[in-house]
């Protein structure tokens, strides 16, 4: 076991506020607004001309896009496995992973919700979900269960910030001008008294049991747009589980490399510790054993019945077109991190990024894999359409709004960790240090 | 060959049915546009006869009608005198000519007519004649039923010499009529007169569907004869039963429309929302507590 | 002072005078009570056959009657007391392609969008192809609409499946849905022309499409309500397509028509992919006793390909 360092407040207080961009930080960050611009300026060339500037057609009518959804849903999900479910299972060492991963979780439900009003061939009607709603529609649940995550999710980033507020508005000189006010205005009213405390650990314990269904709901009812359909690939009722453990991978993932990446940037290697590492390490190898079981289930079984229509789109995605991706996607995601994580030396910082880096590249991948193949394995043949719309490759306007759109959740994580601490100061102040 | 043609020449080459024109798939396909001018005569329940006449031209092997043309339509000859109606064709190349009242002197004289149609040269077309040979014609639906068998008995008459006479060998479509197409009351396709004038005709679609009370209605015609055109009468019948409206479209159901979604889902999507949405609202209270409990210290 | 009445087409004029006598039905079972033709209040006098001189408003002389434009709500109602069914006969099609030009051409819609799409089937290694031309089977629990959001894509009580090109977000849940591919989405604006452009949408003649919403086959219920049958139909020259109202028990290809129950039993028709639960309203009459050769087909699909 590690050493853990007493170290005094002052000292906390000093390395977990907010600090200015460097170098680093302002490349970083316009490297992100000019991705983002690059994706918005693609966005108003397909409003001027209409979907046609994407490369999807009437057989891959939903492409990078809706697979970018996917797994925008999937990594929010992790905002209710490190908060909530360690919260309610009382694992002490959460306290420097759970600022991180509601900020995940708040900027990947933005843009999922965002993402999908880019897929829309008309956006501007997007008020007719409100004005014509029809509950039938599984669109119409995904609407309500991801604008309800949306709000618990930043409900809880709040609450659990208010005590780092007063800390911040206390230590004025240190954080600097341009946030003081925006402090001044979200939490002036928190004076920290035992009542008060009192309260929000009552309302937090209550945020953490709903976000729990309402997150199992997000990624579910998620799934239920494919599942919902009669479509080889998708017409399976393993769907909701598949996604839910698949989210939580990628989450999980996700926070690993957030984790590595504000350790080592904002120097924080005496909070988020190497035991921090090895215990995410764990549970990483967990979730991708139980994602790699829901994936046997969900191939191997309808592989072996090989019913006529599923025949074609397995048999792509095993030894065609996909075959390729499909095995890259399996690897990277899954095969490769069990294999370096499950050693101890590889829950170490260093390889646990990477394992990280590829399980987050390999769901983006695996989302594809779940979207694209199906829609071009129809029941009828693929006839007297155009000869382009047997095949599918995103066009750069797709990649680029894509890949704004990634960029924009990374920026929306940066802004957030410039303005609140990353890791919640009050609660390292408060935790009692870990005895072994 | 450009001046198509004569009167059995346009009747046979076209088959018209209800308003609707359907012409065979081979035809002279000259470079040069060929028009079409057809003059169809109807009469319906021996009442107020019209004429139909059609502007045709092959277009991509396929008819389509030929609009702005300018047709006279005369009655036995192409003199002004005997001028029915002219008119300007329309897209759908077909126009409903009616007989004025000024031609009752005429009208009553004779017992055959030929109508005569003057499509007058353009740019495209050349002048075009097209005609339809007619006598004045009555055609009688009438039924029999016995517990075994249902008759439909279609008399059928002409003028001659000022005379009604029976007219025989003439073809006859017998059929109930349907909102599209009319259903043939039997196997047969046609059935022909006698010298009687008379057909009898063997209803052979029991139990066939009819209107709310199980009516429906009976229809002979000829279809494009020689001389008496297309003729028709028609009968209602009590020999059908009432269709079972299948009601089940006004229940609720998952294609529904959003008035009509099922309880069950109303019940469980809004159980859940107030419940969900509930806790949130009891958060938001809680938050206004502690801030004012902040406000009061 | 205005009349209305129902009546239409020739047993118009039979149903004003001779409705005594011949006991004519006087409801046209195409308009429903709310939409009747308005007398015009202006008279002709015309001779009859018998050389009598007979007065009749001038609003029934037409063919077809101006009815007035239909609403966004009557065309979501549909028509009362109609079940609209169709009957593609397999033994008759070699691929001619006559029902999409004539379709494409009605709707306006570009070579790409084919509504009607005729595929190349073979069931199994050793059976025989066929051509199978299809349109949008109207399912009777239609899975596209049940996915649909805004209500945009709706099932009327006379069976059609439309969708409402103003009202659609252009989300294509209801492309995924469909089991048969039958639905075809506007990437981009349309191109029409201007007059059509102009047009006021209306969810039965699905004119004009617009940019970003999803257009399917119709079954052409404005066609309908004019007493004529879809443009495939019509236009169809080997008689493949037959249309017709499950109420009224046939269905009809223009010069034949026959009983509904009699057709689908002694040709043993049957419905696509029945085992989805859908319950289409479009049936298929097996490829058996065929007109053409299957290579005909393929033969007129090379020439079309090396047109273009």
């Amino acid at each position: 076991m590690e050493k853990q360092n007493i170290l005094s407040a002052d000292k906390v207080i000093h390395d977990l506020l907010p600090q200015k961009f460097g170098l680093r930080g302002k490349i970083w960050t316009a490297t992100l607004i000019i991705i983002c611009l690059i994706g918005a300026y693609a966005y108003f060339l397909q409003l001027r001309d209409g979907l046609v500037v994407t490369n999807m057609g009437d057989y891959v009518s939903w492409g990078i896009y809706i697979s970018n959804f996917v797994f925008f849903v999937a990594i929010s999900l992790v905002g209710s496995l490190i908060t909530a479910i360690f919260r309610l299972t009382d694992v002490h060492w959460r306290t420097p992973l759970t600022r991180i991963s509601e900020m995940i979780a708040v900027s990947a439900i933005t843009f999922a919700s965002l993402i999908i009003i880019v897929d829309m061939g008309r956006p501007e009607r997007l008020v007719n979900l409100f004005a014509h709603g029809r509950l039938q529609s599984p669109i119409m649940w995904d609407v309500v269960v991801i604008g309800t995550y949306f709000c618990i999710s930043l409900f809880l980033l709040y609450i659990t910030l208010l005590p780092d507020i007063r800390i911040m508005i206390k230590a004025k000189e240190m954080v600097g001008k341009p946030f003081s006010k925006l402090y001044r205005w979200l939490g002036s009213y928190w004076k920290g008294t035992e009542a008060q405390e009192k309260i929000r650990n009552r309302a937090i314990t209550i945020l953490c049991i709903i976000i729990i269904p309402v997150a199992f709901c997000i990624h579910t009812v998620t799934s239920w747009l494919f599942a919902t359909t009669y479509r080889p690939g998708w017409d399976s009722t393993n769907f909701g589980a598949y996604f839910v453990s698949g989210a939580f991978l990628v989450g999980a993932g996700g926070v690993v490399v957030a984790m590595y990446v504000f350790r080592r940037v904002y120097k924080l290697e005496q909070y988020i510790t190497e035991r921090h590492f090895e215990k995410m390490g764990r549970i990483l190898v967990m979730l991708a054993l139980l994602y790699l079981y829901f994936n046997v289930n969900e191939y191997l079984v309808p592989a072996f019945k090989m019913k006529k229509p599923e025949e074609t789109h397995l048999s792509e995605l095993f030894t065609g077109e996909f075959a390729t991706l499909f095995w890259f996607a399996i690897l990277i995601g899954m095969i490769i991190p069990i294999i370096i994580m499950v050693f101890k030396k590889g829950r170490r910082p260093l390889p646990m990024f990477i394992a990280g880096v590829m399980v987050v590249i390999g769901a983006w991948f695996k989302r594809y894999l779940i979207v694209t193949p199906t829609l071009l394995h129809p029941f009828l043949p693929k006839h007297d359409a155009p000869e382009r719309y047997s095949h599918y490759f995103p066009s750069w306007q797709e990649w680029a709004i894509a890949m704004g759109s990634l960029a924009g959740a990374l920026l929306i994580i940066t802004l957030l960790a410039r303005m609140f601490p990353v890791i919640s100061i009050y609660k390292t102040l408060t935790d009692e240090t870990p005895q072994k | 060959m450009k001046l198509l043609k004569n009167k059995s020449g346009s009747i046979l080459f076209t088959l018209l049915l209800v308003g609707t024109v359907c012409v065979g798939q081979d035809s002279t396909g000259t470079e040069k546009k060929a028009l079409q001018l057809n003059v169809s005569y109807y009469l319906p329940q021996n009442n107020i006869p019209y004429v139909l006449v059609t502007t045709k031209t092959k277009v991509d092997r396929k008819f389509i009608g030929v609009k702005d043309l300018k047709v006279s339509v005369y009655l036995n000859d192409p003199t002004d005198s005997n001028l029915i109606q002219s008119f300007q064709s329309n897209a759908t190349g077909e126009e409903r000519i009616y007989i004025p009242t000024s031609f009752k002197e005429v009208w009553d004289a004779a017992s055959s007519f030929t109508f005569i149609a003057v499509a007058a040269a353009n740019k495209e077309f050349d002048e075009t004649k097209g005609e339809a040979q007619v006598t004045k014609a009555k055609i009688e639906i009438d039924t029999n039923r016995t517990d075994e068998t249902k008759n439909v008995i279609v008399n059928v008459k002409q003028l001659q010499k000022g005379e009604w006479v029976p007219a025989k060998d003439v073809e006859l479509k017998i059929a109930v009529k349907r909102s599209l197409g009319n259903l043939p009351i039997g196997d047969e396709e046609t059935y022909t007169t006698d010298s009687t004038g008379s057909v009898t005709a063997e209803f052979k679609r029991d139990s066939l569907l009819g209107d709310n009370k199980g009516n429906f209605i009976l229809v002979a015609r000829t279809e494009d004869h020689e001389t008496l055109g297309n003729i028709f009468a028609e009968k209602n019948v009590p020999w059908g039963t009432a269709p079972k409206i299948d009601k089940s479209f006004n229940n609720r159901s998952l294609w529904a429309t959003s008035s009509k979604t099922p309880v069950w889902l109303l019940f469980m999507a809004y159980s859940i929302v107030i419940g969900v949405w509930g806790t949130i609202f009891y958060l938001v209270s809680l938050l206004f507590k502690i801030k004012k409990l902040g406000k009061t210290l | 002072m205005e009349k209305k009445d129902t009546s239409r087409r020739d047993f118009l004029i039979t149903g004003l005078l001779a409705s005594v006598a011949v006991g004519c039905s006087d409801k046209n079972p195409f308009v429903a009570d709310d939409q009747q033709v308005t007398l015009s209040g202006e008279k002709v006098k015309l001779l009859s056959a018998d050389g009598e001189i007979i007065e009749i408003d001038k609003a029934l002389l037409k063919p077809v009657p101006d009815l007035p434009q239909v609403s966004n709500s009557e065309a979501r109602k549909g028509i009362a007391g109609k079940k609209f069914v169709m009957v593609i006969d397999l033994s008759r099609c070699k691929n001619l392609k006559k029902c999409q030009q004539a379709c494409n051409h009605a709707h306006f819609v570009e070579d790409a969008q084919n509504w009607i799409k005729i595929h190349p089937m073979q069931d199994a290694e050793h059976s025989a192809p066929y051509w199978q031309p299809t349109t949008c089977m109207h399912c009777d629990e239609p899975p596209c609409v049940k996915v649909c959001p805004v209500d945009a894509t709706f099932k009327r009580q006379d069976g059609i499946v439309l969708i409402d090109s103003d009202r659609c977000v252009g989300c294509r849940f209801c492309m995924a849905a469909c089991p048969y591919s039958t639905r075809v989405f506007n990437w981009e604006k349309p191109e029409l022309p201007i007059e059509i452009e102009k047009k006021h949408y209306s969810c039965e003649t699905s004119i004009p499409q617009k940019k970003g919403t999803v257009g399917k086959c119709d079954f052409c219920p404005d066609m309908a309500r004019k007493g004529e049958l879809p443009h495939c139909v019509s236009a169809c020259p080997n008689g493949v397509f037959f249309f017709g109202d499950m109420y009224e028990d046939s269905v009809t290809n223009g010069p034949e028509t026959f009983r509904f129950s009699d057709l689908i039993r002694d040709k043993a028709g049957y419905r696509l992919m029945e085992d989805l639960g859908t319950k289409p309203s479009v049936y298929y009459l097996p490829p058996v006793n065929r007109n053409f050769k299957f290579e005909d087909g393929l033969k007129i699909e090379e020439e079309a390909k090396s047109k273009s």
